[in-house]
């Protein structure tokens, strides 16, 4: 057996080191945890290590090679997260316990509030199924931009459906007697 | 959307609050879900599903936590392989040896500090950080074609609390070969050597902020060719 290297080839490291720069780049786009980047690098890196007999034709090759390692690192990685916790509410139920989020003020304004948003939340599962896909992005805080490339839209086509959507949002929660002018 | 005031007068701001609130109150509610499978959010990504099943999948991972961690994460690895070229030649040996992300110090210092001087006002710790008021970064200049042999002078507009900018040109190939750290809105010299006649580059600008935030600015693409 040869001696075994923890390190890839130089050529290598650099072409991953340049993708784990990039995807970190993205990242910010989509405010992503360095956590999550580092947790794919580290399983690119181990993958790529392990097929080190080929790892100098892998660096002449492509990095085309360790987008592909990286994707399905991330696949393994997601598949890994469900697994462990389908085990874990089997063994314990503990996760059944409601985040709440903290609202300013007491007690009295914090239960308002919390009502309040289950009311959008509830809102919004009624809006027309063409639009809400588009709405839920949107208020999750993804670009206008993001959300037309996502779904493969002209700019127009999704500034119209979210367009559409909030409206219908809006008016769905005055038929609720949510919103600021019927606030005391 | 601004400040669309239709039939209910809640902004956008208040409704994503709200919105946040309410899923995040939702999930921890929720006992069981059905998720989106990882290969269902990386066809979404990918954008490789029917559109009727794009919008479902999309609806779905949209209310769910778990699954847009997931969605983000792909879509992350995804846009990183998509914002390099195809096929990525191997680097110049002399870059072999540095790992692209921790260039930028010594890249400075190979493209020649000669060659490109920071304007006067933006050598750090001697002027005033350029401010704005708006809370992204938006590049001005270079775009589109640029004329060889002319030099080159990236421009953008200041943000506000911004305690310095960080500059970096990257090649179709995604490695950095330019990067400068100002506390101006310019950086100006004679073109460095390894921005070369005939190539397209992309090039950002990240702002750190006084609150520790690092707004960056969308790549912008410029080609330098000959005349």
């Amino acid at each position: 057996m040869p001696q075994a290297s923890n390190e890839l080839s130089t050529a290598l490291e650099s072409t991953v080191a340049n993708f784990a720069g990039m995807v970190r780049r993205v990242g910010w786009r989509y405010r992503l945890s360095d956590a999550d980047v580092d947790e794919v690098m580290q399983e690119v890196r181990i993958r790529l290590w392990r097929a080190r007999a080929s790892s100098e034709q892998i660096s002449t090759s492509s990095a085309s090679y360790v987008y592909r390692t990286a994707v399905s690192a991330a696949l393994d990685i997601a598949r890994r997260r469900r697994a462990r916790k389908a085990e874990l509410s089997d063994s314990i139920d503990d996760d059944a316990t409601p985040v709440v989020v903290a609202a300013p003020g007491g007690p009295a304004e914090e239960l308002e509030q919390s009502e309040v948003a289950r009311q959008v939340a509830q809102a919004v599962d009624e809006i027309v199924e063409s639009r809400r896909p588009v709405v839920r992005m949107y208020l999750a805080g993804y670009p206008r931009e993001e959300i037309a490339e996502l779904l493969g839209w002209s700019e127009a086509k999704t500034r119209n459906l979210l367009y559409r959507g909030l409206a219908e949002l809006r008016a769905r929660l005055t038929e609720r007697g949510v919103g600021w002018e019927t606030t005391k | 959307m601004g400040n669309n005031e239709m039939t209910n007068g809640m902004s956008d701001a208040r409704l994503r609050q709200l919105y946040a609130l309410g899923s995040a109150n939702r999930a921890g509610a929720a006992a069981t879900v059905e998720h989106a499978s990882p290969e269902d959010i990386l066809a979404l990504v990918q954008r490789s599903l029917p559109e009727a099943q794009r919008l479902e999948t999309l609806d779905h991972v949209m209310a769910c936590a778990e699954c847009r961690r997931e969605f983000d994460l792909l879509r992350a690895v995804e846009a990183a392989g998509g914002e390099r070229t195809t096929q990525v030649r191997p680097l110049p040996s002399a870059w072999r040896r540095t790992v692209p992300y921790a260039l930028a110090a010594s890249l400075a210092l190979v493209v020649g500090t000669e060659a490109w001087r920071r304007s006067d006002s933006a050598r750090l710790g001697e002027e005033q950080v350029m401010r704005g008021d708006g809370s992204g970064v938006t590049v001005v200049s270079p775009g589109g074609e640029v004329a060889a042999g002319e030099p080159l002078t990236f421009a953008w507009r200041p943000v506000a609390g911004a305690r310095r900018y960080d500059l970096e040109v990257l090649n179709a190939d995604g490695n950095v070969v330019f990067s400068a750290e100002t506390r101006d809105t310019v950086v100006t010299g004679a073109r460095p050597e390894t921005i070369l006649p005939g190539a397209e580059y992309r090039w950002w600008v990240r702002a750190v902020l006084d609150d520790g935030a690092q707004p960056r600015s969308e790549p912008r693409s410029f080609r330098v060719v000959a005349r």
